[in-house]
């Protein structure tokens, strides 16, 4: 069979200037940023949010589940509790570890060790929310004949929003901070160009990439308190 | 069965409760007879079983033994809940629920039984304006949090009426309410309370207040007994023991002086030779009559229908008003 | 390959980076890094240490694939429990034709030319970027996890195949891996013109000075100082081994953080440094690459490593694909690009999209 390639005569492409402040290093390049939006943070930002949405959203389903449960079987509360908290002090590429060799470098992976880390604040979140309405509240919807179904659907969910909602913006901003790692096991989100700027220490990746991560937690947080604020007209009609 | 639209009347068979853990009843043995809209008050120490009593009827507890009848129905012949949604309940103002406005708070108990939005919204309107919350829609899209405790209460009332319940309970109703307030809102209450004739379990832990509100009282002691069930005037005339003589406290003979009124011991007396004396309306109690001499040094209060005096009440009428029996 | 996997997995998780990347190195000259200027040793480090961990996870992951799917490695079952468990393998039937890379920037853009041009050629691929180091992406391709991959020949003799001798020559270190691969199942196609390999550079000055072209020259000098990274003193290709392969006891040692040994040069604090031959600072300083006329550092020119049941499933266009690109991936073709990804800070994907575009391959 064959051998060597015999050399090719490539064209190489011009990969453009380096403006003085890339070369340099400098703290942030703005000129380099906007050129990278395109390719590089527009889609990474974009499969960050879908990572912390999705983890998200698949924990809250989990922990509210187990808290409802925990809430009718208290005695499950200090198992589930002590395995959520497990789950939540381990080191996220710990976890990464442990899972690899069962779900593979995938999108798969990470969205189980996201959902791991917010298991213990959104079940805490739900169930305090739960346990926090008032006595007197629960024996007067008991007294006017509610089933428990329509306890917990008319009176303790919507008191415990609250309580749900700060539990929501805990586990959002710690997801997209810890969703930055998994670009160690796929190459995707913001920690992808981190993960590259770290490599190659070219500050305007990094910080790019790290600042695009706090404006998204605080863009997520603030929609969750917006959200909040909707589903609870009660707290702000004060007299 | 219950039907709705009438008043049923309420007997307790032998009524124990035991709670679990615990060697002593909450409540032993308990026979009494509520007949068809009277207002009973359960009154007594903590520790009485009153509320025990109470959550019983409702089945938020269970009977350990003997049985409790809801105009000829025993409460076990229903499910706890189907038993519930027909039973008026109150507690304390936090009862109400703090996420739902006026008119959702109200239309509850019709929204489970399925009534249909307009006569929800209407039976709405019609108990707030019975409970003096006037005109309905100023409060009907108000939040629980943005009303007084007394508003609150008002609404906590208008929502146990909802669903025209043959029995309401209430369990310390006002007791969250500052003096004024109170007096007030139980003044209205006895008012719809006759209006609407609904058999009423009233739990409440002031016997001033048992005094007032009662058509009859039940005291409770320690241990779950029944120390005394009979009107305001036979416990005080007549205390069947010591525990329920020291309960009535010793302002027990001022006390009886509440059970009458201006109209029950004022003399008609032809106008025109009227001393300088207090004036007060007929309804107001002999207690407070004279209280309301004393306080002037007075020799008696006159009392008055509109700006009319109609009558005269010296001490001596005040102090020794006629026998209950009369009265009653 | 199941035991192969967890013997080296289990000892990961303990042993620190350095054990990790000595070892390795004592065997070849790998072209683990991108060759970058400006490294700095603490992050280098923990970078080697955290793609170890996900490259290690990856190892483990597809020993735990390998047992269940690729029992039959017949032509397109490769590996059913791979992709059902990872999602991510292709070489089930799906079409899917997985590529991946190493575990630095060079691997990156070479991953991102197979993968684009493929794209573009109709297939659907998946690719896995930074994998890790030629074990872990070795055996995830022998699981069947990978289809394709760029890998260096001389990585292949002596890391995967673990050869003491090296050969004497290019041909021959190609001859060698590519029987080697082919009894593994795996096809090895046409090398690329261009290696990456570590190699000792003067400045100009100093070779002009003694009159050097080749390593051999150095003896005799006088005394001078050489600079490595620390972790390369005592290994195959260390410090030591040039000095003993080369006669060379007047040569000192400083040892220096990776990139930081040319503004060494520069600075005069040292004489000769050890260099990647495709570093893109390498073509910005003024040096010279001095011959290895003793072939220590081996021969590491790039061959795409293709699972053969791949190859029977795909058509010819795509060794022939494969074939065009290396014969494009001269030293300097590689150089422009390494410098557009470490000068330019151009990601990887963009990179070989133009240089693919430049030569009409999209």
């Amino acid at each position: 069979m064959s051998g060597f390639a015999p050399a090719g005569d490539p064209v190489i492409p011009d990969y453009g200037d380096v403006s003085q402040c890339v070369a340099n290093n400098d703290l942030f390049c703005a000129d380099w940023f906007a050129a990278q939006w395109p390719e590089v943070f527009q889609p990474a930002l974009l499969e960050h949010i879908l990572m912390t949405v999705l983890a998200i959203a698949i924990g809250f389903v989990i922990s509210f589940l187990a808290a409802v449960l925990a809430y009718r079987k208290r005695w499950l509360t200090a198992p589930i509790g002590v395995t959520a908290t497990i789950l939540y002090t381990l080191p996220p590429l710990a976890l990464f570890q442990l899972l690899v060799p069962l779900t593979g470098l995938t999108l798969l992976t990470v969205e189980i060790a996201l959902v791991c880390f917010t298991l213990v604040i959104l079940f805490r979140a739900v169930l305090s929310g739960l346990t926090g309405v008032p006595e007197d509240v629960k024996r007067s919807a008991r007294g006017m004949g509610m089933d428990q179904g329509q306890i917990l659907r008319r009176i303790e969910l919507p008191l415990a929003i609250p309580s749900i909602i700060s539990g929501l913006r805990i586990a959002t901003v710690l997801t997209v901070s810890i969703a930055t790692i998994a670009a160690f096991v796929v190459d995707s989100g913001l920690g992808s160009p981190i993960l590259k700027a770290i490599s190659s220490p070219f500050n305007t990746q990094f910080i790019g990439a790290g600042a695009l991560a706090v404006l998204l937690a605080f863009a997520l947080d603030a929609l969750l308190t917006l959200l909040g604020k909707a589903l609870t007209p009660w707290t702000k009609a004060r007299s | 069965m219950i039907e709705s639209r009438e008043s049923l009347g309420i007997t307790f068979e032998k009524a124990t409760k035991v709670y679990p853990g615990t060697s002593a009843p909450a409540l032993d043995g308990l026979d009494m007879t509520i007949e068809a809209g009277e207002l009973v008050c359960l009154v007594g120490p903590s520790g009485g079983g009153k509320t025990t009593a109470l959550m019983l009827i409702n089945r938020l507890i269970d009977l350990s033994s003997g049985d409790i009848r809801i105009g000829g129905t025993s409460i076990n012949d229903l499910g706890p809940i189907e038993l519930r949604r027909k039973i008026g309940y109150a507690i304390q103002q936090t009862g109400l629920f703090p996420h739902m406005t006026v008119g959702e708070n109200i239309g509850v108990v019709p929204r489970i039984l399925g009534w249909d939005r307009a006569r929800i919204r209407e039976r709405a309107h019609e108990l707030l304006e019975l409970v003096g919350l006037s005109p309905a829609d100023r409060w009907v899209r108000r939040y629980p949090g943005q009303l007084s405790g007394g508003q609150q209460q008002r609404v906590g009332i208008a929502r146990a009426l909802a669903a025209d319940p043959p029995v309401m309970l209430m369990d310390e109703p006002f007791g969250a309410l500052d003096p004024i307030t109170r007096t007030t809102v139980q003044d209205e209450f006895l008012a719809i309370h006759r209006a609407v004739g609904k058999t009423t379990v009233f739990v409440t832990h002031d016997i001033d207040e048992a005094i007032k509100m009662g058509d009859k009282i039940a005291v409770l002691k320690p241990g779950g007994l029944l120390a005394q069930f009979g009107t305001p005037a036979e416990l005080l005339t007549a205390p069947a023991d010591d525990f329920v003589e020291s309960f009535l406290g010793d302002e027990r003979g001022l006390k009886r002086l509440a059970l009458f009124t201006l109209a029950d011991v004022a003399s008609s007396e032809a106008p025109g030779t009227t001393p300088p004396w207090p004036r007060l309306p007929e309804s107001t109690t002999v207690r407070a009559a004279l209280s309301a001499a004393m306080a002037e040094r007075a020799g008696g209060v006159l009392a008055t229908r509109g700006d009319d005096v109609v009558g005269l009440a010296p001490l001596d009428a005040l102090v020794h008003p006629d026998l209950p029996e009369a009265v009653a | 390959m199941t035991v192969k996997t967890r013997s080296t997995s289990s000892s990961i998780p303990g042993t620190c980076c350095d054990a990790r990347t000595t070892t390795p190195r004592r065997r070849s000259p790998r072209p683990r890094r991108s060759g970058r200027p400006g490294h700095r040793d603490g992050l280098v480090t923990r970078r080697r240490a955290l793609t170890g961990v996900a490259g290690a996870a990856g190892l483990l992951a597809l020993g735990a694939c390998g047992t269940g799917g690729s029992t039959g490695s017949g032509a397109g079952s490769g590996s059913g429990a791979a992709t059902g468990a990872g999602g991510g393998s292709a070489s089930g039937g799906s079409g899917v034709i997985t590529v991946g890379s190493k575990g630095f920037s060079e691997s990156w853009i070479n991953g991102e030319l197979y993968a684009q041009a493929l794209r573009a050629r109709g297939y659907e691929v998946d690719l896995k970027t930074n994998v890790g180091s030629a074990e872990l992406i070795d055996a995830a391709q022998q699981s069947g996890q990978i289809d394709l991959y760029p890998e260096y020949t001389g990585v292949i003799v002596m890391t995967l195949a673990g050869e003491e001798e090296l050969m004497d020559t290019g041909e021959g270190t190609y001859d060698f891996a590519r029987r080697f691969e082919a009894d593994r199942g795996v096809t090895v196609l046409n090398a690329t013109p261009f290696e990456n390999k570590n190699a000792i550079a003067v400045t100009r000055d100093f070779a002009d000075q003694h009159g050097l072209r080749t390593i051999e020259d150095l003896r005799g000098i006088g005394d001078f100082t050489y600079s490595t990274y620390p972790e390369n003193v005592s290994g195959g290709q260390g410090y030591d081994a040039i000095v003993a392969a080369y006669d060379l006891p007047n040569m000192g040692l400083q040892t220096l953080s990776i990139g930081l040994n040319y503004q060494a040069l520069e600075k005069g604090e040292i004489q000769a440094a050890d260099v990647f031959t495709t570093d893109p600072q390498l073509l910005r300083s003024d040096l010279v690459v001095l011959e290895d006329t003793k072939n220590l550092f081996g021969f590491q020119n790039v061959v795409p490593c293709l699972r053969t049941d791949l190859l029977d499933r795909v058509g010819d266009d795509v060794p022939e694909l494969l074939d065009t690109i290396s014969s494009l991936m001269t030293l300097e073709a590689v150089q422009a690009m390494n410098s557009a990804s470490a000068i330019n800070r151009l990601d990887p994907a963009q990179v070989a999209q133009r240089f693919l575009e430049a030569n009409d391959l999209l």
